[in-house]
């Protein structure tokens, strides 16, 4: 019984581990602390799994579990970034900023994105405050949809929606300020003719 | 739920700004879909400004894969079944 439990656990939830693991680092932004944090997870939806009511989304569940256990236990240990400004923040933020630098011909918008390293992209992301971190995550990079990630995150719909948008947007300036420090850009505002 | 734009024959470069999102998203109606895209065809700084949103996002998505340590995840999940056991 108990090992027909333990395997139909690990088909289960093996498929989603890197999934979970990739989360987790990048809401406790290290190794030690991520691993613990999925671990703290698998254990828990184990223990759980007769509440998970089968042939529904497993995915969504054991995400919702993940995002509950880094809050409870995790959250408090890390750094959130120290104030976070919301003015300027329009949409097209990064479009907007790399049409009106000199550094950039208009040709090469569309390869200025080739310019960063995965470590630049994680970096931004994890100077986000947690909450918008969590959606841009859970929306961007795996994939789920608004209402799983309302049910993940326990929050409404409008909630989802607005830490999402808001969310790009800090990314997109974070970026915009890797780009800077990189050197990719300058922040030299074009002159009009 | 019935759309604020259900009435509208087309969208300006505001309404494009302000539905952004939701189409990057795929989470238009297929009434605002319909005039996001016809907006899109004859609106070349729109359309530049949604490609680079989506593209932007797939990049993200691209960037932020991780090395997973798969074997150790497996193994402290296997662990856990002992000490269960
Ligand atoms: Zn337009």
């Amino acid at each position: 019984m108990t090992e027909q439990r333990q395997k139909e656990f690990s088909e289960l939830v093996e498929p989603h581990l890197s999934s979970l693991y990739s989360t987790a680092l990048r809401m406790t932004h290290n190794q030690n602390d991520a691993e613990d944090l999925v671990q703290d997870t698998l254990y828990k939806a184990f223990r759980a799994l007769d509440q998970f009511q089968r042939n529904t989304n497993f995915r969504a569940w054991v995400f919702r579990i993940l995002v509950n256990t880094f809050i409870t236990g995790y959250r408090k240990a890390v750094k959130q970034p120290q104030k976070v400004s919301y003015d300027d923040l329009e949409e097209f933020f990064l479009y907007k900023k790399l049409d009106d630098t000199v550094s950039l011909q208009e040709s090469s918008k569309e390869d200025f994105l080739d310019n960063f390293f995965d470590d630049d992209v994680k970096g931004a992301l994890d100077s986000l405050p947690y909450q918008f971190r969590l959606v841009v995550l859970l929306c961007d990079v795996e994939g789920f949809s608004y209402n799983e990630i309302s049910k993940i995150i326990d929050a409404p719909l409008g909630t989802v929606m607005s830490r999402l948008y808001r969310g790009r947007r800090l990314l997109q300036r974070s970026l915009w300020n890797y780009a800077k420090k990189r050197g990719y850009v300058t922040d030299e505002v074009k002159k009009r003719s | 739920m019935k759309s604020k734009n259900a009435h509208k024959d087309h969208f300006d470069c505001a309404e494009i700004e302000e539905l952004a999102q939701k189409y990057i998203d795929g989470r238009l109606t297929d009434h605002e879909d319909k005039l996001f895209k016809e907006h899109l065809e004859y609106c070349v700084p729109c359309d530049k400004k949604l490609k680079f949103e989506l593209q932007l996002k797939e990049f993200v998505q691209l960037k932020s894969k991780e090395e997973v340590p798969t074997e150790k995840l497996k193994r402290k999940l296997n662990k856990l079944f002992e000490e269960l056991n």
